[in-house]
């Protein structure tokens, strides 16, 4: 037997977990539409299956199809619903897409967006331009302020888990809580000392994650950042696997590791603070979703990033029902309902590890 | 490949941690690098496959500045087997030795069959073919050691830096993977800890003292001034214990 034959023996497992691969993209990106089929569907006013597709179709290409449903069901599917659901799509995929990284980033599979305090730092950013007023920050824009502080976040904790010229994964999960801690209290300051009562509801409700403002003209900045973003990712997924596997290793390997970082903390907090910006501080997300791609296709960044995203998508889409749906009329905050997940993944996890 | 150092002064936070090491290894040459702990040698190698800037001195590869080559171009001359295990992320044992061809790959560029059976017969060299599927978490530390080193062959580099290979192995698996690295005929600087292995394996033995190369080889005045105590090499060491019982 030839050297080539026996490595081609061998090289038989790794192509099955290829097929098995594009099989996990293809039911995942199957769930992701039904998930936001039956979302647009699901409501106080209930919106029959088919006619869902009806009036998405009918709105696509006017005419192409019997009108079934009542201008009433139309407004609210494609007014409503629909911005909706795919606003989730963005963020689930874009919140997943961000843990993934950021686990690669620090080494540390518990790393998410709210432990390194990226999404407290793009919450306080937001909730200065909420209280305080825009014209108090210069004009800045929502996005702007949660970018701003998101970067702002990362920058901070960079700097202060650097030691002797080298990012050492403990110290910047460390200091990634005790800001997250610091930005929490400063931004519950602004709530308390703010004028209106129950301006500083809306805003506590939204810190805790909604969906429910979602409109048509909120979803480019979103879609946008997150293609390129996912884009940008994926042709470097080979770098991050090498960062992944430790610092000098992915030195050794070619990667100008300095730098690469750089774009790693400027993407995902470019990608964090557009995310809070939409729809508040959804946590777990993050951190779940990555680990379940993991379990499912294995560390390959190649892999794990469109997983995460699918699956981050669907995931969120399905919160967001149950947010809508479990105490109808009224909704819960979604952090609610993905702790309600996250927690006890999140033990599981650890006595996993242990 | 020849690796040349010469005048290598290394400063981390303002404190030097090597100030003047230079050493030669030659085309194909297992050159050791001891020295007690802190003497610098990892810092030494960390600057030679650039992790660390060097604050003054020349390293050179054939001839070659490693100032003018960029990062990419270095580790397609330099494979390095540090200690550090990507653990933590579930990584296939495939997973980590097709990280060797990162800096073969242009970023659009897809993982060929040809890299793949490169990495099938780098596992096979090492011995640990047909593990390829196994969560590297889950291999002994002999076998990490030894997947680490199919990583660097998988590089095709031709010049092997490791930083302490044996460290935390059982005494036969210390000696089946100095077998194995000085089996493979590459040019390779290896820092190690055992004096023996050193005297043992290697054709050349740089000590480190201070953050400074102080000899070539390991004489029981060197190892007497560097690691203060009295050794001698084993057979003197047994002919004087035969002198003292007869």
């Amino acid at each position: 037997m030839t050297l080539t034959q026996k490595a081609t023996g061998r090289a038989a497992p790794i192509a099955r977990r290829g097929s098995t691969f594009g099989l996990v993209l293809g039911l995942l990106a199957g769930a992701v539409v039904f998930a936001t089929w039956l979302a647009v569907s699901i409501g106080a006013v209930s919106v029959g299956l088919a006619e869902c597709w009806g009036i998405v179709a009918d709105q696509l290409f006017p005419g192409s199809v019997a009108r079934t449903w009542t201008p009433v069901q139309e407004q609210i599917v494609w007014d409503f619903r629909l911005p909706r659901a795919l606003l989730a799509i963005l963020v689930g995929a874009g919140l997943a897409v961000v843990g993934a990284v950021l686990q690669a980033l620090v080494r540390n599979p518990l790393a998410d967006p709210f432990l390194l305090g990226v999404s407290s730092g793009a919450s306080l950013g937001a909730v200065a331009v909420f209280v305080l007023g825009a014209s108090t920050l210069g004009g800045l824009s929502l996005s702007a302020a949660a970018f701003g502080g998101s970067l702002m976040a990362l920058v901070l904790v960079y700097v202060l888990a650097q030691r002797g010229g080298r990012l050492t994964p403990a110290r910047l999960v460390l200091a990634g809580v005790a800001l997250h801690f610091l930005f929490q209290a400063i931004y519950s300051y602004i709530l308390q000392q703010a004028q209106s009562g129950r301006a500083a509801q809306q805003v506590l409700f939204w810190l805790l994650g909604s969906l429910g403002g979602a409109r048509w003209e909120m979803l480019p900045i979103p879609a946008v950042v997150l293609g390129a973003g996912v884009a940008y990712l994926l042709v470097q997924h080979r770098p991050l696997n090498a960062l992944a596997a430790g610092e000098d290793t992915a030195t050794s390997l070619g990667v100008h590791v300095g730098a690469f970082r750089l774009q790693l903390f400027v993407l995902t907090s470019l990608l964090v603070g557009v995310m809070v910006a939409t729809s508040g501080a959804i946590a777990f997300v993050g951190l779940m979703v990555p680990h379940a791609a993991r379990l499912l296709v294995g560390a390959d960044h190649r892999r794990v990033l469109p997983v995460s995203a699918l699956l981050g998508a669907a995931f969120l889409q399905l919160v967001d029902i149950a947010a809508r749906t479990v105490d109808a009329p009224r909704e819960l905050a979604l952090t609610i309902v993905t702790a309600v997940f996250g927690a006890p993944f999140f033990l599981w996890l650890l006595r996993r590890r242990a | 490949m020849k690796l040349v150092l010469d005048g290598v002064a290394v400063t981390i936070e303002g404190t030097p941690i090597v100030r003047e090491a230079g050493l030669v290894v030659g085309p194909g040459a297992f050159a050791a690098l001891v020295g007690p702990n802190g003497c610098g040698k990892s810092t030494l190698l960390r600057a030679v496959y650039r992790a660390l800037r060097p604050a003054a001195g020349l390293i050179s590869l054939d001839e070659e500045d490693l100032r003018q080559l960029s990062h990419r171009e270095t580790a397609r001359r330099i494979a390095v087997v540090a200690q550090e295990y990507p653990a933590e992320l579930d990584f296939t044992v495939e997973d980590v030795v097709l990280m060797g061809r990162t800096p073969h790959k242009r970023p659009l560029s897809r993982t060929t069959g040809d890299d793949r059976q490169r990495c099938a017969e780098a596992l096979e060299r090492v011995d640990m073919a047909g593990r390829a599927s196994r969560s590297f978490a889950t291999l002994s530390g002999g076998e990490k050691q030894r997947v680490l080193i199919a990583r660097a062959l998988a590089q095709e580099s031709r010049l092997l830096l490791l930083d302490e290979p044996t460290n935390h192995l059982d005494i036969r698996h210390q000696l089946d993977v100095l077998h194995l690295v000085r089996d493979l005929g590459l040019t390779t600087l290896a820092a190690l800890h055992d004096l023996n292995h050193a005297r043992e394996f290697a054709d050349r033995v740089y000590v480190m003292d201070t953050g400074r190369v102080v000899a070539d080889e390991l004489t029981p005045e060197v190892i007497a001034r560097v690691f203060g105590v009295r050794a001698v090499p084993r057979t003197q060491y047994a002919f004087e214990r035969l002198k003292e019982e007869t």
